[in-house]
């Protein structure tokens, strides 16, 4: 390897409404020749290979770890190699052959449904904030018990305000997907 | 027959990918199985990806329109197979009856229009 680094591990934090971002960029990486091998949390882990074009796709996956085998084995089955897991986010790459880019979602209405469901999970988060916080923040408003309160509510809003910021990013990608589509799909 | 015709009125139109996949049940498949049979029958033109896939399944299957009909394969390659429901079949037929009528007169435009039907 002519003494140059063989393997990489690249910190990257990764938002909820990230995945394509994440999708172009790994894509990038491959294209420089580093070569994904694992994801955590924190960011990726990367060897040192050809330069290749292959396409990193991430999926919102089942919640329900029952239907992880057949779900992940749909996806196997068509091709496409599952690298891992963030969050809810599966990441699956492929390479690209010919000139054509080949997609997980084949036409825009099951594509928006996904990005229906990531909305769903954020709505339910924000429903569970609101109603679990709520109350506790106004109790404690109204106690006078100023100790931790600043720090509560500064908590609070920044868990609510992610989620607001992330449901909306959602709403627009959907409402560009909306416009590829014909009124009549449904 | 009245009440399932009325229930599976409900589902109409599907998409062309639901469709494919209502029809390709006919005969119980697996996942993969699904994939291959569509691409088959609408001559290559149509490639399901794998999300797509499962959002249909996962879907059909909320509605009742297919069912888990056992699994194929043995091992670490297991794949659950997938059938039409009664409700599943009416909503086939009905879509199919639809289809057909707008064929009809896909026909007769493309006639009119001097296109080669």
């Amino acid at each position: 390897m002519n003494g140059e680094k063989s393997t990489k591990r690249v910190f990257r934090m990764m938002m909820v409404w990230n995945d394509q971002r994440e999708e172009r960029w790994l894509s990038e990486q491959a294209r420089e020749g580093w070569h994904m091998t694992s994801v955590n949390a924190f960011g990726y882990s990367f060897e040192r290979g050809a330069p290749a074009d292959v396409a990193y796709r991430f999926d919102w996956g089942p919640g329900c770890r029952r239907d992880q085998s057949e779900y992940l084995g749909i996806f196997r089955d068509s091709g496409w190699e599952h690298m891992g897991r963030r969050g809810r986010w599966n990441i699956f790459r492929r390479p690209v052959v010919g000139g054509v880019i080949p997609e997980i979602y084949t036409d825009p209405q099951s594509r928006i449904a996904m990005y229906q469901r990531v909305m769903a999970f954020m709505g339910l988060f924000l429903a569970i904030v609101v109603t679990q916080m709520g109350p506790q923040i106004s109790r404690e408003a109204s106690s006078d018990t100023l100790g931790r309160f600043p720090w509560v509510l500064t908590i609070y809003g920044v868990l609510v305000a992610f989620f607001l910021y992330g449901m909306v990013r959602m709403l627009f990608v959907i409402r560009r997907l909306r416009k590829t589509t014909l009124p009549s799909g449904s | 027959m009245a009440n399932l015709d009325r229930k599976a009125g409900k589902f109409l139109p599907l998409t062309e990918a639901t469709y494919l996949i209502l029809v390709s049940l006919t005969q119980p498949r697996h996942g993969y199985g699904i994939m291959q049979d569509v691409d088959a029958v609408s001559g290559g033109r149509v490639k399901l990806g794998p999300g797509t896939l499962y959002g249909a399944l996962t879907n059909l299957l909320q509605q009742k329109l297919i069912r888990r009909s056992g699994e194929a394969g043995e091992g670490g390659e297991r794949r659950k197979v997938y059938a039409l429901t009664p409700l599943g079949e009416r909503v086939l037929v009905l879509e199919g009856e639809r289809l057909a009528s707008l064929s009809r007169l896909a026909t007769d435009v493309s006639r009119r229009l001097g296109g080669n039907p």
